[in-house]
Order: C-alpha cells, then structure tokens, then sequence
C-alpha cells in the first residue's frame, strides 16, 4: 500500500512538473509497469487530482491546478452532453432562440430553459430579450472553448449517465 | 431456484441481477454528477431489482411471495415517482 501510494505521489509530482505528459512519458520516465500507471492515473482523476484532456492521438495530463478556474469551469460544462452540444450550436449559430435550441437537442422547452439557465449562471452564454422571445449568444474565449471542445471525449460512462440524467431533468 | 448453473432460467436471473447493478452504479453516478432527485429514486429501483435476485439466488425458499411483489410494485413506484414527479422550474420569462 505503502509502495503503491508513493508510485501515485511520484506519477502526480511529475504530471505537475510536466504539465500535458502523456501515458508513454510517464512510463518511460518513471519506469513503472503500464498497469500501474494506468491504475493510478484512474485513482488522480477519480480524486480530481488531475485533468485528462485528449490530444490526436495521446491523452494528456494536467495537474488540476496547472488548469485555470476558467479552464476547469469550460471541462465541467463540457462533461454534460446536452449543454456541449448546446454551446457548439450556439458558437455556429449566434443569437438562435431557445425554441431553435430545443429542435436541435430535441429536448423540451422547459429542459432547454433548464440547461440555458445553468450555462447563463456559469457566464458561458448572454441571453437577450426581444419581445416575447429570448436569443443566446456564447459569451467569453471562443477560441478557448474551442480547442478544449476539440480535445475533450467523455468516456462512455458518463455518456450514459448524461444521457439517463437528461431523461429525467 | 434449481442448483444447476448452466439452467437458462438461472443464467437469465443473474444476467437480470447484474445489469440492475451495472444500472444502479450508472444512475448512482448521474446523480453524482448532477444531484437530480429523480436519479436517486431510479437508482433505488435498480436496487431493488438487484436485491430481488439476490433474495431469489441465496434465499430461493425463505423468501416470501409477498416480499417479491412488493419489492416489484415499490421498484414500479420509484420510477414512476422519478418519471411522474419534476422539480418545480423557473419558466417565467424565458419561454419562446
């Protein structure tokens, strides 16, 4: 136990050192079985210790303090399937209203107020009344929000959670 | 429940008992994630199924008809509440 929790210190003192590694690096510099790092990798991002974030071909890790707060908030919207996909329509089609974001999650009205409202409160998107109706537009670092769209991919697991939860919201 | 492990009704049984697990592990990290009341009634009905076949694979005489249903009609409740039953939502002004 002992041995094993201070392969995890070694393996989170070296993502921290070298923020972005990826799984071959930390094998070939810290010498240890690809099991094991693979087991501890597992356990840092169960506890939040670090952030996995896919690049082409290698996923890389990051200390999760090495990640901004402004980082972390994005990866935790990004998490949630339906409001991703939210934003993704969005940063296409700026100023859509909520009855456009409803046909395109295929979710109800109600439920798309419910996810907007989420993604408003966290200062992802600026909603604008005109009339009776409301349009959103994606506030904040689109080149940012991009580049960890493109890099992040939810594990199956919390694909179907997102997807069970969404059933009932 | 017969001894033999190979009988397809057996087989079917525990298949039942672990995707009620597998469910009830899915809906207990869904909550997790986004702490819908709604999951934690699912998850509890996921569980109700699991220990349905638990009860029927380690205690096979001793269990009661009446617990079977009733665990049946409490799981059938659960999801009905979860599906029925929604948190009240603001919908005042955002409705286009």
């Amino acid at each position: 136990m002992q041995i094993q929790d201070s392969n995890r210190v070694r393996i989170l003192a070296f993502i921290k050192a070298n923020p972005g590694t990826h799984l071959r690096k930390i094998k070939r510099e810290l010498n240890l079985a690809m099991g094991v790092i693979q087991y501890h990798l597992y356990r840092l991002e169960r506890e939040r210790s670090i952030l996995s974030v896919r690049h082409g071909l290698y996923k890389r890790f990051y200390a999760d303090k090495a990640l901004g707060a402004q980082d972390r908030e994005i990866l935790n919207i990004l998490s949630q399937e339906t409001e991703r996909d939210l934003v993704l329509y969005l940063i296409k089609n700026p100023l859509a209203s909520q009855k456009e974001l409803s046909e395109f999650a295929r979710i109800s009205a109600s439920s798309t107020n419910w996810h907007m409202g989420r993604l408003s409160r966290a200062g992802f998107v600026q909603p604008r009344r005109e009339g009776g109706f409301v349009f959103y537009t994606v506030s904040g670092d689109l080149a940012r929000i991009l580049a960890l769209l493109r890099s992040y991919h939810p594990r199956v697991w919390e694909r179907w959670a997102e997807r069970l939860a969404d059933l009932l919201a | 429940m017969s001894a033999s492990p190979t009988d397809p009704t057996d087989l079917l049984e525990i298949g039942r008992g672990i995707f009620a697990l597998i469910l009830f592990s899915l809906s207990l990290y869904a909550w997790s994630r986004r702490r819908q009341p709604a999951l934690i009634m699912v998850a509890a009905a996921f569980l109700l199924f699991f220990m349905k076949t638990l009860l029927d694979y380690v205690l096979p005489s001793t269990t009661e008809d009446v617990v079977r249903v009733g665990i049946d009609f409490v799981a059938l409740a659960l999801f009905f509440v979860a599906i029925v039953v929604r948190p009240r939502r603001d919908l005042g002004k955002g409705t286009s």
